[in-house]
């Protein structure tokens, strides 16, 4: 195992009972994350982006479950010096070296995780904050419930969380209605960072805010990887926001990774038919006015996924092949992994190059 | 965009200095939520007027304004040379047929005991617009197909059998039935995903292209509205702040707030990206909403560009270029003597 893994998710299936039968939310999944670096994930909603950083955190409640697959967890001691904390829990120490492993770990090592090493920001949490408690009594309800802090200490802590995010220490007595919402998310972002954590979570962070707070949040999150040297996984549905944040960048769809690259040569160079509409249909703000073109075709039934490749029924570049074998996800360039029939012949030369980055017709 | 100089007669929608204030009775204190706002949409041709703001700047209730929903404070909205708010039944039935809503959340806008078909059925039946049944239905399928539904998809289901982007399609579909002459759609895109906003975006320009309806868009977010084109106009904090020609206020933005807006949006180009950090504000920006109606600049909190008179004397549109105004004392002759060009693109 390369000693720069954090993260290493292997056939990750998360699966949903329902009396219609299984929804295969998450089937398949194999991702690795890098110490230290921002990952970005993004899909199209129902692709299962959020259920990965669920069961990451195992917070899959019935009906749903992790029906198979791995999710290796390898915290470093080293990351830790710097900052602040040592681990102290005998069981995590012991696991150092070799990884633990979320999906199996019990619940009592789970709980000394989660905060500690692993801090999560859901979907619309800055909303989840109990409005009769004030901000300073709920950070440090976490810092006393994950860690041996005293009181004062936990107090300390998160003051120097909430610097992070720039906000001054009066915060701490204010209540939730009396911060505007882009203060409240990054109150949240503080909670996550108060105990210094190796991996932070966070699950569209950015929906449905304005952009000016948009950006003080986006650089809340750069923050986290400048300030605590922690990793950040981050799921947006936003390919303007992903371009501005992240380090790499996976791109899912039907329950499945499609592709993997850093932001750059993606953005420059999709591979997948669905990365390449994807990426084309972000709408750019000055330059040409080009009429787009979207996405076409319904969204996959979670129920009865497609035979074969999962996007062949919205893939223009679809084969015979596509509808009967599901393409494995290769690596085709160093660092670039896509899972499309068409690779690597395209990247041989066999076939002309796909680019339907840019539909000429003008508006 | 001068609405002053404008004949009334050629404005299809008039809304002059409209104000709308929220409570004020007894001990509360009042709110401004729409403060002295203007806006036309002329007869002649179909535009796409686009009005972007910040959550609280009070788009929503300036589009209630105009559906006549919530009648404002002050001011005057005409329709065709008539005050939508003392019009007689008839008029008023055909102001509801020609100005149609497309509103935000498209999970909330459907009764879940009705069946898709009667969306559509109700218009047909309300303004007589088929004559048999058959023609009903047929009309029906080929707005559907309009909006790039199939009819045997969607014709016979229930509201919860439809995603969120089928549901914002069959307002639209809707709308091509009734054929209005104005479109005003309250953040239409928010509740949809990425992958079919384009789709969505498309179905307006081809309305204005082939049916000729003209659309007033509200969004806060100026990527989409750029892609519309057309007209902007710019809100913060229940007042307009800047207008004008899309293009030109997107590549050279003159209001601070505007600027401000414009280089938060995220370059959507990983090699393009933000140069340096604005540094987060640590100013205690409390959620409390505005008060007066003020004769300050509203913007003088954030400005960088602040100056004395900004804080005593309410800014009026000033014209920077040609095809835009920006309500700054920055570009205003008489506060200062050189006034600043409009700035190089951003």
């Amino acid at each position: 195992m390369d000693k720069n893994t954090l993260l290493d998710i292997s056939d990750l299936r998360v699966y949903f009972h329902s009396t219609h039968g299984e929804y295969k939310v998450v089937d398949g999944v194999n991702l690795t994350v890098q110490r230290q670096e921002i990952l970005g994930l993004a899909g199209e909603s129902g692709c299962g982006k959020s259920t990965v950083v669920e069961a990451i955190m195992r917070l899959i409640r019935p009906p749903g479950y992790i029906q198979e697959g791995k999710i290796m967890f390898y915290p470093s001691l080293e990351a830790n010096s710097s900052g602040k904390m040592v681990p102290s829990d005998a069981f995590l120490s012991k696991h150092f070296d070799h990884g633990v492993d979320l999906v199996t770990l019990d619940e009592m090592p789970l709980t000394e995780m989660r905060w500690k090493y692993i801090s999560y920001v859901p979907q619309a949490s800055m909303n989840s904050l109990n409005p009769v408690m004030k901000i300073g009594a709920q950070m440090t309800d976490v810092i006393l419930a994950h860690s041996a802090f005293t009181k004062n200490e936990a107090r300390q802590r998160a003051t120097e969380a909430l610097a992070m995010v720039s906000l001054p220490p009066q915060v701490l007595e204010m209540y939730p209605h009396e911060l505007s919402g882009g203060m409240k998310q990054r109150t949240i972002i503080a909670i996550a960072m108060t105990l210094s954590p190796q991996l932070v979570i966070c699950d569209e962070p950015t929906t449905a805010l304005d952009v000016n707070v948009q950006r003080a949040v986006l650089e809340s999150i750069m923050g986290i990887k400048e300030q605590l040297h922690a990793t950040v996984v981050f799921v947006s549905h936003d390919l303007a926001v992903h371009a501005e944040l992240v380090d790499r960048l996976a791109i899912m769809y039907a329950g499945k990774i499609v592709e993997v690259d850093t932001v750059d040569s993606l953005y420059k160079k999709p591979l997948h038919p669905y990365s390449q509409r994807l990426l084309s249909s972000i709408p750019v703000l000055g330059g040409p006015r080009v009429r787009q073109e979207a996405v076409l075709g319904q969204a996959p039934d979670r129920l009865h996924w497609p035979s074969g490749c999962r996007f062949h029924p919205r893939c223009p570049f679809a084969m015979d092949k596509c509808r009967e074998i599901e393409p494995p996800l290769i690596e085709v360039e160093a660092g670039h992994q896509v899972a499309c029939h068409l690779y690597p012949d395209v990247m041989a030369g066999a076939i002309p190059v796909l680019n339907n980055q840019k539909v000429d017709h003008v508006n | 965009m001068s609405t002053e100089m404008a004949k009334p007669q050629s404005l299809l929608l008039d809304a002059q200095h409209v104000s709308t204030i929220f409570g004020g009775q007894g001990r509360r204190t009042p709110v401004v939520a729409v403060d002295d706002v203007s806006l036309s949409i002329p007869a002649a041709a179909p535009v796409i007027l686009t009005i972007v703001g910040e959550s609280g700047s009070g788009k929503t209730t300036f589009t209630r304004n105009l559906l006549g929903l919530t009648k404002p404070s002050s001011g005057t909205i005409r329709y065709g040379g008539k005050d939508i708010y003392a019009m007689s039944a008839s008029e008023w039935r055909s102001y509801r047929r020609e100005v149609q809503p497309v509103f935000q959340d498209p999970y909330a806008t459907y009764n879940p005991f009705y069946r898709i078909d009667r969306v559509l059925q109700l218009p047909l039946r309300k303004f007589k617009l088929a004559t048999s049944a058959e023609e009903g239905r047929q009309k029906m399928e080929e707005a559907l197909k309009a909006v790039d539904l199939r009819p045997g998809d969607v014709l016979g289901r229930y509201p919860h059998q439809l995603s969120g982007g089928e549901r914002q399609r069959i307002m639209l579909a809707r709308i091509y039935l009734i054929r209005p002459r104005i479109i005003i759609a309250d953040e239409p895109l928010s509740m949809i995903d990425a992958s079919l906003r384009t789709l969505f975006l498309n179905i307006l320009l081809d309305f204005r292209e082939k049916q000729g309806i003209s659309c007033i868009h509200i969004t806060h977010n100026l990527s989409t509205a750029y892609y519309l084109g057309g007209e902007i106009m710019i809100m913060c904090k229940g007042r307009v702040i800047e207008r004008g020609d899309m293009d030109t206020i997107v590549s050279h933005p003159s209001h601070p707030y505007t600027q401000l807006l414009i280089d938060s949006v995220p370059s959507s180009d990983p090699s393009a990206r933000w140069k340096d950090r604005r540094g987060l504000s640590n100013a205690v920006e409390t959620a409390t909403l505005k008060t007066e109606g003020g004769s300050a600049c509203i913007f003088t909190s954030r400005c960088p560009h602040v100056m004395d008179v900004c804080h005593v004397k309410r800014p009026t549109f000033v014209q920077v270029s040609p095809t835009q105004e920006s309500a700054c004392f920055l570009y205003d002759k008489e506060v200062v003597p050189q006034p600043a060009q409009a700035p190089a693109k951003v």
